[in-house]
């Protein structure tokens, strides 16, 4: 039967599984939900409107996922993009062109994953601890200039300060989100499942003592880990102030590194370290937007619910997870 | 062997994604469509027993006005919680599932994007409680059909008032808790209460801080300036749940009620008339957040119907006293 | 005829035996030349391993030079003796368990051995010789084998990129005979006249084998004892 040999072909090269599968299912059961319980259906809108907003999630997921397979983590997402979404306020108000905000951004991101690596790597920090920190200093530091922001606004000082990024910030480059996020979702895949350098991460995860005696070159590449985890960060703000429509707040980044962690996990990545399946942890950062879009629309379940919902789903993934590493 | 497995699980994975599909297609040809016009009211958050009561008034008149109407009312996280308020309304907008959508703006600036959505889909925004930044509005070319709110200064000028009658025009501290900077209820109920004291009490050494109106930061606030700078001679929280951290902290303190500086609240929740009654806190400003909430609906359903009601609604303030 | 492989100044001693007076491995020359299996013998703690080790670049003694087909080993480390040619097996090589079999042994591969034709074809040659095992496939998890099974994966993983010269220091330890027949099947299949291999085994059987089977393909067997860090190169059994 060739669709089995094909589909065999598919599963053996390891870019996707059965999981795939499984959370495409639930990406569906989410929308049949949301037709039953929504007034009037309108399934194309609700597919699109998931569909963009899993996108700046799939930025940070992938991101995630890719430091926890070399078996670090980074906490820091919350932080960084309240800060980056900042900036890009300060650039805004200082009459910067788009284009430049963004190089700007993306290279703040880089320096501060960056700075996370030489810690854990150089310096020997955890990184739990680390990208904790890292996240409060860098909302604090958000919180402070968008205070005075919103002083020099409100007093008048000058007329361009604005709290709401201009139409050429929002529009100019990420109209086409989706191809923003299959780029790198493209180049991460090939990265994991074709070349050297995505092995050698893998085994650093897998197991860091055994990678160091395999004349591994550890500490670089859990660096490396922290540089490609921010640069998405930056990318997901990018695309979450597009989805935004340019509004934001100092605390707008809050809950999304776990989100993103939670996306990572539900798309397999295990938390010891070795294992990434990027179209997985795409497909995961799907299925929970879509629940979030099902919860929202169901206007009898709140936004606790909402949590609880999200948190089984993630302990569920591990579970299963755990059961079948034992089996075998 | 290896290949039953596989095939077993293959065909777990078809039959469980066509039966899902199927429900989906039997639910398309099966449902109906009606009539009702649906309200979505997004409040700031439910911790707030202010927003509750909102709440409350949203759904008594929406239940008044019959089966033909429909409130869905959600809320944020947290009183500044823009992401949440703005996946609400983005989400009830893909789904083409709201007629009308009445919205206590977790930001003065940063939801202005979001309402200019509503408007581009034709769906007439209500504001409450808190004011959207004009400036903004006009440059990023948005509008709402009509705004409904207390007169936030003039409760402010009150509370200002009630105080410098306990204490004169002397010069002793007196501690201004703050909202959520980016709000305009946080700005206009400080700038009506600094206006009365810098005209009449200008001796007053104002410390102001900001609480975000929570009343677990109010409470390490007031925590923090007992222990560094004493009791102050007064305190004027702009909202009751700050108001009521206050209470809380000198409470934990130890403090004797008779060293208490009178408390001044805003909202005037069931909780902080409570307080007012027993003498915890002097006096509260009151709102009338169930009158907002049934104009959310009103109003609401008078646009959709075809009629212009008031741009612009003030609800008077007065303040209740012991 | 220039020696495949020639180990000079053969001088390491651990720190501690240092203070205590007595070097580990003591020797002025070793060498080997192409076409040959070597059985290296000797009782515990005798500098086997630590022979092994520096040949393979792990260990390094003050003067020690290690030449093989006439390059010389510099810097003297594993990744350049492994891209000289020096293959090793080592019961603690490591290996990682949750990535794929083929993704341990393309680990293995050397520096400068690029090219995604070659990765086609070294795949092919992994799958031919899993295919004598059942249930497995090269796209398996590592986990999923025994634990003797892990010793051929890292057999592989040595001799599938290519050796001149291949070091196995007790290899076998832990697998049961069906094993050890594939081991030796593999081993032989990739012995011809440019290569050579040391053995190191303290059960007697296992070099008979190895001559047995040298034998048979025309290639020499050498014995070569170690007594107290110093080699002792009565020949046994063999020629040179």
């Amino acid at each position: 039967m060739s669709v089995g040999r094909s589909w065999a072909v598919v599963t053996r090269s390891g870019i996707v599984d059965y999981r795939s599968g499984w959370l495409l299912v639930g990406c569906l059961c989410c929308l049949v939900c949301d037709l039953a319980v929504a007034p009037q259906p309108n399934i194309i809108g609700i597919s699109w409107s998931v569909v963009r907003l899993s996108l700046p999630l799939m930025a940070v997921a992938l991101g995630s996922a890719i430091v926890i397979a070399v078996g670090d983590i980074d906490l820091s997402p919350a932080g960084l993009i309240s800060l980056l979404g900042v900036v890009l306020l300060v650039c805004a108000s200082s009459g910067i062109p788009a284009w430049a905000a963004m190089v700007i951004v993306i290279l703040i991101a880089v320096t501060v994953g960056l700075a996370h690596g030489l810690a854990v790597s150089k310096l020997g920090v955890p990184p739990l601890v680390l990208t904790l920190g890292s996240s409060f200093c860098l909302l604090g530091v958000a919180t402070i200039v968008m205070v005075a922001l919103q002083r020099s606004a409100s007093r008048g000082a000058s007329s361009t300060v604005t709290l709401v990024l201009p139409g050429s910030y929002v529009h100019s480059w990420f109209s086409m989100g989706w191809v923003w996020v299959l780029a790198p979702l493209t180049f991460i895949s090939v990265w994991r499942h074709a070349s050297h350098d995505g092995l050698r991460h893998l085994a650093v995860g897998s197991d860091r003592q055994a990678a160091s005696l395999a004349a591994i070159p550890v500490p670089a590449i859990r660096m490396r880990a922290f540089i490609y985890s921010s640069a998405l960060v930056s990318l997901g703000t990018l695309l979450l102030l597009h989805y935004q429509g340019g509004g934001w707040t100092a605390r707008a980044g809050l809950g999304y590194e776990l989100k993103g962690i939670a996306a990572a996990v539900i798309g397999g990545a295990r938390i010891s370290g070795g294992s990434l399946k990027p179209i997985n942890v795409a497909f995961a950062s799907l299925l929970l937007v879509a629940i979030e879009s099902t919860t929202i629309t169901a206007s009898w379940i709140t936004a606790e619910m909402q949590g609880a919902i999200i948190g089984a789903l993630v302990v569920i993934a591990a579970v299963i997870d755990r059961t079948r590493t034992t089996h075998e | 062997m290896a290949s039953n497995s596989k095939r077993r699980k293959i065909l777990t994975l078809s039959i469980a994604a066509l039966l899902v599909v199927a429900a989906g297609v039997a639910i398309m040809l099966f449902r109906s469509r009606d009539d009702t016009k649906r309200i979505l009211v997004v409040l700031k958050t439910l911790d707030n027993p202010y927003y509750v009561d909102m709440k409350l008034g949203a759904e008594r008149a929406a239940a008044e006005l019959g089966p033909g109407v429909k409130a869905i009312i959600k809320a944020g996280n947290a009183e500044d919680d823009v992401q949440g308020q703005t996946a609400l309304i983005y989400g009830h907008l893909d789904a083409n599932s709201v007629d009308a959508i009445s919205i206590a703006p977790a930001s003065s600036t940063a939801m202005i994007p979001v309402i200019r959505r509503a408007n581009s889909m034709s769906v007439p925004v209500i504001v409450l409680d808190t004011r959207l930044d004009a400036k903004a509005l006009d440059d990023h070319g948005a509008r709402y059909n009509a705004f409904i709110g207390s007169d936030n200064e003039r409760g402010g000028e009150l509370a200002a008032k009630f105080i410098g009658k306990k204490l004169g025009n002397v010069n002793k501290s007196v501690l201004l808790l703050e909202g959520v900077p980016t709000q305009e209820t946080a700005i206009t109920r400080a700038t009506g209460f600094k206006r009365v004291q810098q005209a009449e009490f200008a001796s007053w050494n104002v410390v102001a801080k900001t609480a975000n109106w929570n009343r677990q930061q109010a409470r390490q606030v007031m925590d923090t300036i007992i222990a560094t700078q004493g009791i102050p001679a007064a305190v004027f929280a702009c909202n009751d749940e700050m108001a009521l951290g206050v209470v809380g902290a000198l409470e934990s303190a130890g403090i004797a009620r008779a060293q208490w500086p009178p408390i001044v609240g805003f909202d005037a929740t069931s909780e902080a008339l409570a307080a007012v009654k027993d003498g915890r806190m002097s006096a509260t400003v009151q709102q009338r957040p169930d009158r907002m909430g049934r104009s959310a609906v009103e109003l609401a359903v008078e646009i959709l119907n075809g009629g212009s009601p008031l741009r612009d609604n003030k609800i008077p303030v007065e303040l209740i006293e012991q | 005829m220039r020696p495949l492989l020639e180990v000079t100044n053969l001088d390491f001693s651990y720190p501690s035996t240092h203070e205590e007076g007595g070097l580990v491995l003591r020797a002025e020359r070793f060498e080997l030349s192409a076409g040959t299996a070597c059985s290296l013998r000797g009782t515990n703690m005798s500098g086997k391993t630590t022979f092994v080790r520096m040949v393979s670049g792990h260990l390094r003694g003050t003067e020690t030079v290690v030449r093989v087909d006439g390059e010389t080993l510099s810097p003297f480390t594993p990744t350049r003796a492994r891209s000289l040619g020096v293959a090793s097996v080592h019961q603690h090589d490591p290996l990682f368990p949750e990535l794929t079999i083929w993704e341990n042994v393309m680990l293995g591969r050397p520096a400068g051995q690029t090219g995604l034709q070659r990765n086609r074809t070294r795949r092919g040659q992994l799958g031919d010789h899993l295919s004598h095992w059942d249930n497995t496939h090269i796209d398996d998890e590592l986990r999923k084998l025994s634990g003797g099974a892990h010793v051929l994966v890292r057999m592989l993983r040595a001799v599938l990129w290519g050796y001149k010269v291949l070091l196995l220091d007790e290899p076998t330890i832990g697998l049961d005979s069906n094993v050890k027949a594939r081991f030796f099947d593999l081993l032989f299949s990739t012995l011809n006249q440019d290569r050579a291999v040391v053995f190191v085994s303290h059960i007697d059987d296992e070099h008979r084998i190895l001559a047995n089977g040298a034998a048979r393909q025309s290639i020499k067997h050498r014995t070569v004892f170690l007594r107290a860090g110093c080699f002792d190169l009565t020949h046994v059994g063999g020629e040179q």
